[in-house]
C-alpha cells in the first residue's frame, strides 16, 4: 500500500465501493477522531431522508473522507493533450 | 472412488491422466462431488452444485476419449466458477440476497468455451456480494456467508472471487475461474495458498458475466499450478465478438521456463514497517532470492510516482454506482449482507463527470508511464498481499492492507499471477505476485512456472479433514 497520505485504497474504496478492502494512510485516519462532516456530506446526506440515523452518519463519513482521494484527483497537474482513458467508435448500422 | 492423491493433482496432470485412459472421468466427477458434499459446506465454497450437468458431461467425456476424440489439455477435468457467469439453466446469484433467483438464458462466453474443451463443470463458486461493487467491510458480505479459508477455517479466504480461492485450495475442483477488479484473484490466490492470474483487460471475454467496472473488469483462472493457469488461458483466449471490450490479441505463446531466466524483473518493495506482517516480508525476500539463485535477473526498483490507488478506486467507485443503480433505487439493496451496502451509493454522488473523466485522464499517463517502465523491465515482483488471512469472524475495519503494485496493475489493466512462495503467521500461506506489461501474459507464467520448478509451496495442501 502506498505511503501517500490521502490516497485511497481497496480498503478505502470498502466505505463506498470496492472488489476488496485494502487499508491505508486513509484507514489511520479512520481511527482518529470522527471529523465535522464537510458541507457536500451535509447536502447528500439530506437528499436521503430515506436512511437511518446510523445510515446517515456513515454516509457523511463516507464522503467526507472520499473528499480527500477526490482532492488527489482533482489537485493533479494535467498537459491539456492527455485525453481520457476510454475508447468510442461509432457504431455502424447492419445496412453500413 | 478416488484419494486426495488424485483430487489435488494439477488440472493438466489431471487432463494427462484422462487422456492416456488412466483417470475416468466419470470417476474422477463422481469423487469430486463425494468430496464436496464433505468439505464444501465447512467453507462455504460453493452456491449451487450442478451434479446432474457434471455427470452427463463427466460421461460424454468419457465416451469421447474412449472414441478416440480428444479436445485437450482440460478434457473431463473438472472445474468451478465464480458465481457471476451466465450459466443455461442454473441460477446466478452475484453473490447478493436480493438476486438469489436470478437466472439467464444463455451460457458466458468462457463457459462456453469450457464446454467445447471438454471441461466437467461441478457448480457456482461463493463471492462476495456483486464482487464488492457496493463495498464491504466485513467478510460475510455474502449470500452465502464468509468464505472459509482451508488453512484455517477460522481465517477468510478473501475476495471477492472467495470460494473460487477455496474451493481450489480444499481440491474440490481442477481449477476455477474469478474475476478480478482490483485483488478479486490475487489476493484469495494469496490467502488459500493456490496459483490466481488476472490477465490483461481485454484478454478474455467478459460476455455473460457480471459487469462491476466496465474498464477494470477481467476474468482469469485459479488452479494450482501456473502450468494449469497457463493451460486454462490458452482454451479461453481469444476475440469475442460479443464482448466489444475483448482484444485482437493472439492467445499468449507459451514460453519454456528456460527463458524465464533471460528475463529482467524488479522488485518492488513494500514499507513493512507501516503495515504488513513481517513473515511475509521475510517470505517474499526468501522468494526474490529463489529467484536469483533461479538465475533471474532481479534487482530494485521503485515505481512511477503517481496516484494509481485512488484513480483505481475512483473509476471503480463511479462505474460501479451506475452498475448497480437500481438495486438501490428499488430499496432491495437493504436486503445486502453488508452494513455499508446502502449508503454505497449515495456516497457516489460526491463524485462529479469531471472528477470521472479526469480521471480516466490520469489514467492515460498511468498507462504511458508503465508501458515505459515495462520498456525497461520484463516484470515487477512483489509480496501479492503484505498480510495472511485475517479472521472470518470479525469486521475488516481494522485489518491494515496494502496494495500499490496491485493498485498500479489493475488500473493499468496489465496481467498479474500470484504463486504461493511460503507461509507466515499460523501457518497461513503467502503469495508472490509477478506483473507484466500488457498482454505479456507468457513472461508472467514463465516466472511462475520457473518459480515453481525450483520450490514446492504450491504443492502443500491445507490440513482439512
Amino acid at each position: 500500500m502506498s505511503d501517500r497520505p490521502l490516497e485511497i485504497s481497496r480498503r478505502g474504496l470498502g466505505q463506498m465501493l470496492l472488489a476488496l478492502p485494502v487499508a491505508s494512510a486513509l484507514a489511520a485516519e479512520e481511527k482518529k477522531a470522527v471529523e465535522k462532516p464537510t458541507p457536500l456530506a451535509e447536502l447528500i446526506a439530506g437528499q436521503e431522508p430515506g436512511l437511518s440515523d446510523e445510515e446517515q452518519a456513515r454516509l457523511k463519513k463516507s464522503i467526507t473522507e472520499g473528499e480527500k482521494t477526490l482532492a488527489v484527483i482533482r489537485d493533479f497537474k494535467l498537459p491539456p493533450d492527455v485525453a481520457p482513458a476510454f475508447r468510442f467508435a461509432p457504431l455502424k448500422s447492419r445496412r453500413s | 472412488m478416488l484419494g486426495d492423491d488424485v483430487l489435488y493433482l494439477s488440472a493438466t496432470e489431471l487432463g494427462s491422466r484422462i487422456r492416456a485412459r488412466q483417470v475416468s472421468p466419470v470417476e474422477l466427477a463422481e469423487s469430486y462431488l463425494a468430496r464436496i458434499d464433505r468439505v464444501a459446506p465447512k467453507l462455504n465454497a460453493f452456491v449451487t452444485v450442478t451434479r446432474e450437468r457434471a455427470l452427463a458431461q463427466a460421461r460424454e467425456a468419457e465416451r469421447e476419449i474412449v472414441a478416440g476424440t480428444m479436445r485437450g489439455p482440460l478434457h473431463g477435468v473438472p472445474y468451478g466458477v465464480k458465481d457471476l457467469f451466465a450459466i443455461h439453466g442454473v441460477k446466478t446469484t452475484w453473490g447478493a440476497k436480493p438476486l438469489e433467483s436470478q437466472s439467464f438464458d444463455y451460457d458466458a462466453t468462457l463457459v462456453r468455451k469450457l464446454d467445447e474443451a471438454g471441461g466437467v463443470l461441478l457448480g457456482t463458486l461463493a463471492m462476495i456480494e456483486l464482487a464488492g461493487g457496493l463495498g464491504y467491510n466485513v467478510p460475510w458480505a455474502s449470500a452465502t456467508g464468509a468464505a472459509r479459508n482451508p488453512w484455517d477455517p477460522g481465517r477468510w479466504s478473501c475476495g471477492s472471487s472467495s470460494g473460487s480461492g477455496a474451493a481450489v485450495s480444499a481440491g474440490l475442483v481442477g481449477f476455477a475461474l474469478g474475476s478480478d477488479t482490483w485483488g478479486s484473484i490475487i489476493c484469495p490466490a494469496s490467502f488459500c495458498g493456490i496459483t490466481g492470474v488476472r490477465p490483461t483487460f481485454g484478454r478474455l471475454s467478459r460476455h455473460g458475466a457480471m459487469a462491476l467496472s466496465w474498464t477494470m473488469d477481467k476474468l482469469g483462472p485459479m488452479a494450482r499450478s501456473a502450468e494449469d493457469c497457463e493451460a486454462v488461458l490458452g482454451v479461453l483466449s481469444g476475440q469475442d465478438p460479443l464482448d466489444g471490450w475483448s482484444a485482437d490479441e493472439p492467445p499468449p505463446r507459451p514460453l519454456a521456463v528456460a527463458e524465464a531466466r533471460k528475463l529482467k524483473v524488479a522488485a518492488i518493495r513494500l514499507d513493512f514497517a507501516k503495515a504488513g506482517e513481517k513473515e511475509v516480508e521475510a517470505a517474499f525476500d526468501a522468494a526474490v532470492e529463489g529467484l536469483r539463485a533461479a538465475g533471474v535477473a532481479v534487482e530494485d526498483a521503485k515505481l512511477p510516482d503517481l496516484p494509481f490507488e485512488a484513480v483505481a478506486g475512483l473509476v471503480i467507485r463511479a462505474e460501479a454506482a451506475s452498475a448497480f443503480e437500481d438495486l438501490y433505487k428499488d430499496g432491495r439493496v437493504r436486503q445486502m449482507a453488508d452494513p455499508g451496502a446502502t449508503t454505497s451509493f449515495p456516497s457516489a454522488k460526491a463524485i462529479t463527470a469531471a472528477d470521472y473523466v479526469k480521471a480516466l485522464r490520469i489514467r492515460t499517463l498511468c498507462q504511458r508511464a508503465m508501458a515505459d517502465f515495462f520498456s525497461t523491465w520484463d516484470a515487477v515482483v512483489a509480496p501479492a498481499e503484505a498480510m495472511t488471512a485475517p479472521s472470518a469472524e470479525r469486521g475488516l475495519e481494522d485489518v491494515e492492507w496494502s496494495d500499490l503494485v496491485g493498485g498500479m496493475s489493475t488500473l493499468c489493466g496489465l496481467p498479474a499471477i500470484s504463486v504461493p512462495c511460503g507461509f507466515g503467521r499460523g501457518g497461513l500461506p503467502v503469495g508472490l505476485t509477478v506483473v507484466g506489461g500488457a498482454f505479456e501474459e507468457a513472461k508472467v507464467l514463465a516466472l511462475g512456472k520457473l518459480y515453481q520448478s525450483v520450490t514446492d509451496w504450491h504443492r502443500k495442501r491445507p490440513p482439512l479433514a
